[in-house]
């Protein structure tokens, strides 16, 4: 599902965010990326998402090759890849389910599945009654989950998360986890960035781990 | 298409308040600008209808040299004849030149008109009518051509027509639609900038939101697509209105002149925009706002949006 052959992603000024990094992920898999902050898991994540090319190396996620990936051919690979992001990256003027049915909308699907959809995901997320409300509304959980909601609404094969428990609580860090894993077990595979050992620790899942732009060890717990 | 064109409403409805005054100020200027440009325009035009209308009655006089014989001048006039831009050809005897110079000029005595007759200043001539009337300088040069090749004839002692008016005429003429056309053409880019300017504006504005759309998978294309429709809407509103006020000025100036002694007759010549015109100005406004906002909105848009911005 996910494959890195020798990836390297160097930036002006020669500096390496990435050395020869190499991985495999498998479908259905749940892989946790750790290392300390300027290790290279924004940048890897980046490269997992296609938001950014890599400088040499082979980047293949979902079946797309991204090095190769045609301008027009990116957003169509997007569509495939949910993407949840530290920051939520929510739109503040529309509505909690006008930012969950966003990707439907995207691909021109029509409103009666948007609707049926969209509610049932507010259901599964457990925030069925904020689906009016605006994200700056809402408590940074809740505004995770609402991500966690748009990334999935379009039944992605791969999710990707960076640091998607940053800025939560150790309990909603938890709740969150538990919706990941939900999606998980539906067969989707997940591949999150982060530096909470303590929540790596707890979900016993594959761990890749980077160092200073280098993969550092690779362990399942 | 639909759904572009409903998020198009969602995104104006939605951006609306926060950028009423740049909408506003922008589209009283476009109004201003468009408004000019169809005044220019459809002067032009009508200056034109005036101008030609004075320049229809272009006529060349074939002076003989004198003492020519009957075949001479049949000779001649089958020549004058076979030309295709002459449309008329008038014989005008010594005779008749003398009465037409004294019926226009009744305040010399009679002696002084004998005394030209007796020094054969009337020589004999043909009138000659041309097709066509002077619009430019292809006419001009046509003029000149016929004249020379009616010179080389014998028999012929002069051609004229009135060279130094006429050219003077024909480089006024020039002039005018020149001055006319830079001056449309400087307003129409002034209209691109205007939109232009907006487009970037609001693209800057509203970029955290294009960032998030192309990372969740929307095309350049689509995300593009509002504000293309929003410069066409600027871009036609302005020219539509403008239109309207121009009707009114120019109903305006003919009642105007209807009623003057002096320009009276100026008055129909004083036209109303035409289908054509106003059809041409809403492909051409539509044109500006679409080519302004999807190069402005194209080389910021670039898929590629937030990978740009934060590895720079």
């Amino acid at each position: 599902m996910i494959a890195f052959s020798h990836v390297y992603k160097t930036f002006r000024g020669e500096v390496h965010a990435l050395r020869d990094v190499t991985f495999n992920i498998n479908k259905g898999d749940f892989v946790f990326l750790t290392g300390h902050s300027g290790a290279g898991k924004t940048t890897l994540f980046n490269l997992l998402a296609g938001f950014d090319r890599s400088t040499s190396g082979q980047v293949i996620v979902a079946n797309y090759n991204l090095n190769d990936l045609k301008e027009d051919l990116v957003p169509f690979f997007r569509r495939k890849v949910g993407v949840v992001f530290q920051d939520f990256k929510l739109l503040n003027n529309r509505t909690v389910a006008e930012n969950i049915s966003l990707p439907l909308e995207i691909v021109g699907a029509s409103q009666v599945m948007i609707h049926e959809k969209c509610n049932q995901m507010l259901s599964s997320l457990g925030i069925a009654d904020k689906a009016n409300q605006y994200p700056d509304e809402l408590s940074g959980g809740e505004k995770q989950r609402v991500a966690i909601g748009r990334a999935l609404i379009s039944q992605p094969e791969v999710i990707i998360a960076d640091e998607p428990t940053g800025n939560l609580d150790p309990i909603l860090s938890r709740e969150v986890m538990s919706v990941f894993q939900k999606f998980n077990a539906l067969g989707t595979t997940v591949f999150i960035a982060t530096h909470d050992l303590n929540l790596v620790n707890d979900m016993k899942k594959r761990v890749i781990n980077l160092s200073k732009g280098e993969l550092a060890n690779e362990a399942s717990i | 298409m639909k759904q572009a064109f409903k998020r198009y409403i969602e995104f104006a409805l939605r951006s609306w308040s926060s950028e009423a005054t740049l909408r506003i100020s922008t589209v009283v200027i476009l109004i201003f600008t468009f408004s000019v440009t169809i005044f220019l325009s459809q002067s032009a035009l009508n200056f034109k209808k005036v101008m030609n209308r004075w320049g229809d009655d272009t006529k060349m006089t074939v002076y003989l040299a004198e003492g020519q014989t009957e075949e001479t001048r049949k000779g001649i006039e089958t020549f004058l004849s076979a030309i295709a831009d002459v449309e008329m050809i008038r014989f005008i005897s010594q005779e008749e030149a003398i009465a037409q110079f004294s019926k226009k000029n009744s305040l010399f005595t009679n002696e002084f008109i004998s005394d030209l007759k007796d020094q054969e200043v009337f020589p004999e001539s043909f009138e000659v009518t041309l097709k066509g009337s002077i619009q430019n300088q292809v006419y001009l040069k046509k003029l000149r051509n016929i004249s020379e090749t009616i010179s080389g004839q014998i028999g012929v002692e002069e051609v004229s027509y009135g060279q130094g008016w006429i050219e003077k005429y024909s480089a006024f003429l020039n002039l005018m639609n020149s001055l006319i056309s830079a001056i449309i053409f400087l307003f129409i880019a002034a209209s691109l900038l205007i939109i232009s300017n907006l487009v970037r504006v609001m693209v800057y504005n509203q970029r955290d939101e294009i960032e998030i759309l192309e990372l969740i998978g929307e095309t350049k294309a689509n995300v593009r697509m509002p504000f293309v429709f929003e410069g066409i809407f600027f871009s036609v509103t302005a020219y539509a209105v403008g239109l309207m006020l121009n009707m009114v000025i120019f109903t305006w100036i003919s009642t105007e002149f209807s009623q003057s002694t002096l320009l009276n007759h100026l008055a129909t010549l004083v036209a109303q925009p035409q289908w054509l015109f106003i059809v041409a100005g809403f492909v051409l406004s539509a044109s500006v706002g679409f080519l302004s906002a999807y190069y402005t909105a194209k080389s910021i848009n670039t898929g590629w949006a937030l990978s740009n911005r934060t590895n720079k």
